[in-house]
């Protein structure tokens, strides 16, 4: 099961970002191998508008089954639905802690976004 | 006649003035008056009349639409949208069109004719004909659209030529702005006597004569020494049309949502007095003439490269829905009693707090932000496509025949890029901003410039904010406190990321309460903390108490309240903080504010 944070660091002691589209990185973590990887999300941070949608499309391209996050916008949501990817929201604190309390199934999957996009 | 009501920022009394002077012009029999409230992100100015029933219709824009038969998931048309409007995933095009700009470049790349459009509604113009002395009109951008132009656009095309149309434009000096001043015979940019209002009256006044517009300055809040304005005015050659004096009834009016003209004959008198020389000014030429912001150069821009990381900070960052509600002065006054720690300004769009902290500035470099055209003119052979593809009408053809992209206008979607058969244009990242570093008696202080009619979509805020963090590498403190931006959109987003605790300031009126309300949840989302600090609490006590209690259910500490004081107008004409003048009620209340916030909070 591969799970994916938007995260503020690299690694499981990083934190997880509240702001989904604008995250400086998305950390990887396969539950089975226990596999780290993460990808910075740059691009995504100087984008005018969209951000969401397009860091969604990249955690879709990390092949992740579930998206782990703070909050989750509609536009990311759709995104994330549309590629077959489970989203839990509410989510805080470092990924490893974040891990454990998914492992012993405190967390649970998210029916739609939790925030309006845009926050207008 | 088209008249544009503007000012370089909210809360400066333009959407009063608009309403008191269409009341009064509407009295003349010979004019037929008509008000269209261009703010269409936020259209008020309908608060403040007794408006009957409106006519409302929509506003459609083509957005493309995806034949499923046809795509082949190639990803061309997402890789060629600027905008993030759109992106392939599981073996489908997923189209957002509230992100779309109709470029309609989507269409132009696709390899097998997949994308078609549809007309789909971005917002609605309303228009009220009967039981006010005027007609009215207003347009509304439907939540989570983009294309404010677009709905200023239409509601322009609905003016009568032969009316006497009072535009009253959104704050700022953004595109939507722009848009507006496109229909002007005459700008108004009302202003108050501060070094904040010149501040951003220069901003305003710019844009205004860049479009070479006649301008005209009507000065709000005045207590008769206004040199700073009227010294501004000379230099510039606009001429002053005006002066509302500073009185507190005024301001009780207004937080009970009352015409001023309507209530105090003084007002109507002045109004009278204004649409006379408004009647002059639109047959005037304005001098013109381009300004040097000193704001725009880069200093030392190597000096932001060579910053310490970040130690742990605590962040604080001062935000209020909508401007004008004292936020600056009181972020002032409590940076004053923090010395030692670090500020940053994130009202990029009108930066006043290094103007109070008396900051000097040490390094400055320039922010670039989304994509613009160039046009090398060794290469066009002026054919004309570019300007014909176009949308945004932001491409025009010189007499010598090359092409020329028209500044400001531009949006970026590269379509003139792809059509020209002379590999002619080449989209470069734009010039947004500078970003600047100062340093003050209290502490170090990041602030920023965003260029005249440049969107501020949070990103330069960001690049504040960061360099904030970077420069408490370069003091002693732990502690950042930011003056946020105003509203509750993007720039405030992303001046909360990171911080600790939010403190929201509001006025006791009718729209302090409908704002707080937005950012307190825009805040609880985050999971930031919130206290709230009540200014001018003593105004309206109504209101007070409703501010009072909405924080008792949001169960949100009010740090304190501060009473109306003309001791703050006085201090703010001289360009001091609070702390810099004689003791007086306000100053005693921010000090009391500054105790609490140290004792609840540890900040």
């Amino acid at each position: 099961m591969k799970l994916v944070f938007p995260a503020n660091g690299t690694n499981l002691t990083a934190v997880i970002e509240p702001r989904f589209g604008r995250s400086p990185y998305f950390v990887c973590y396969d539950t089975e191998t226990a596999i780290v990887e993460s990808i910075p999300n740059d691009q995504n941070l100087s984008a005018a508008q969209g951000a969401g949608i397009q860091a969604a499309t990249t955690v879709a391209g990390l092949g992740a089954d579930y998206a782990v996050c703070s909050h989750c916008g509609p536009k990311a949501f759709r995104v994330l639905q549309a590629a077959g990817i489970k989203v839990i929201c509410g989510a805080q604190g470092r990924l490893e802690d974040v891990i454990k309390d998914f492992e012993a199934g405190r967390l649970k999957e998210t029916a739609a976004a939790d925030v309006e996009g845009h926050w207008l | 006649m088209n008249i544009v009501i503007a000012s370089g920022k909210g809360g400066t009394g333009k959407t009063t003035v608009a309403v008191s002077l269409a009341r009064i012009w509407a009295n003349d029999p010979e004019s037929v008056v008509h008000l269209a409230d261009c703010d269409v992100e936020a259209p008020n100015a309908r608060l403040f009349l007794n408006a009957g029933r409106a006519a409302s219709r929509p506003v459609r824009l083509p957005k493309p639409v995806i034949d499923a038969a046809e795509c082949t998931a190639c990803g061309k048309c997402a890789a060629a949208c600027n905008y993030n409007a759109l992106t392939v995933i599981a073996g489908r095009v997923l189209c957002f069109p509230e992100l779309c700009h109709s470029c309609e470049v989507c269409s132009y790349v696709c390899p097998v004719q997949a994308v078609t459009y549809t007309p789909v509604e971005i917002g609605k113009i309303h228009r009220v004909e009967k039981g006010l002395p005027f007609t009215l009109s207003w347009g509304e951008l439907a939540v989570g659209q983009v294309q404010a132009p677009d709905i200023i656009r239409e509601l322009r095309s609905g003016l009568d030529p032969a009316a006497v149309n009072i535009l009253d434009a959104a704050p700022g000096c953004g595109c939507a702005v722009r848009e507006t001043f496109a229909a002007a015979d005459a700008v108004v940019l009302v202003t108050e006597p501060t070094p904040f209002g010149l501040n951003d009256l220069r901003l305003a006044a710019e844009l205004s004569l860049q479009l070479r517009l006649p301008t005209g300055i009507v000065i709000n809040r005045s207590e008769g020494r206004d040199e700073i304005i009227e010294d501004f005015a000379r230099d510039r050659g606009i001429p002053l049309l005006g002066k509302i004096p500073f009185e507190r009834k005024y301001a009780e009016s207004y937080s009970a949502g009352a015409i001023l003209a309507v209530q105090y004959p003084e007002i109507a008198a002045f109004m009278r007095d204004l649409k006379k020389k408004i009647r002059i000014l639109v047959s005037t030429v304005p001098s013109g003439g381009t300004a040097v912001f000193e704001s725009c150069r880069e200093t030392a821009p190597e000096l932001f490269s060579a910053l310490p990381p970040p130690p742990d900070l605590i962040q604080t960052v001062v935000i209020s829905g909508k401007g004008g509600t004292g936020k600056t002065t009181l972020s002032a006054a409590l940076a004053a009693l923090r010395p030692g720690s670090t500020f940053f300004d994130a009202d990029v769009d009108a930066s006043n707090l290094p103007i109070l902290l008396h900051g000097t500035r040490i390094a400055s470099r320039k922010f670039t932000a989304g994509l613009k055209a160039f046009i090398s003119s060794d290469r066009c052979t002026g054919c004309g496509e570019c300007v014909a593809a176009c949308r945004f009408k932001a491409i025009r053809q010189r007499e010598d025949g090359g092409c020329e992209a028209v500044a400001g206008s531009c949006e970026g979607c590269g379509l003139c890029r792809l059509v020209c058969p002379a590999d002619a244009v080449e989209m470069r990242p734009a010039d947004t901003g500078y970003l600047h570093w100062s340093e003050s008696e209290y502490g170090q202080l990041a602030h920023a410039f965003l260029n005249i009619g440049e969107e501020n979509s949070g990103k330069l805020v960001t690049a504040v904010r960061n360099c904030a963090a970077a420069l408490a590498g370069v003091g002693t403190g732990r502690h950042i406190l930011g003056d946020g931006a105003p509203g509750a959109g993007c720039p405030v987003i992303a001046a909360l990321t990171g911080c600790q605790l939010a403190i929201a300031v509001t006025e006791p009126t009718v729209s302090g309460i409908h704002d707080l309300k937005r950012v307190i949840k825009l805040a609880a989302h985050f999971g930031i903390a919130t206290s709230v600090i009540i200014n001018k609490a003593d105004i309206n006590p109504q209101q007070t108490e409703a501010v009072r209690e909405l924080c008792r259910t949001e169960q949100i500490s009010v740090l304190g309240e501060v009473p109306f004081d003309e001791a703050v107008g006085q201090a703010l004409q001289e360009g001091k903080h609070l702390l810099e003048v004689p003791p007086c009620p306000a100053r005693t209340a921010i000090e009391k504010i500054s105790k609490q916030l140290k004792f609840e909070f540890n900040i």
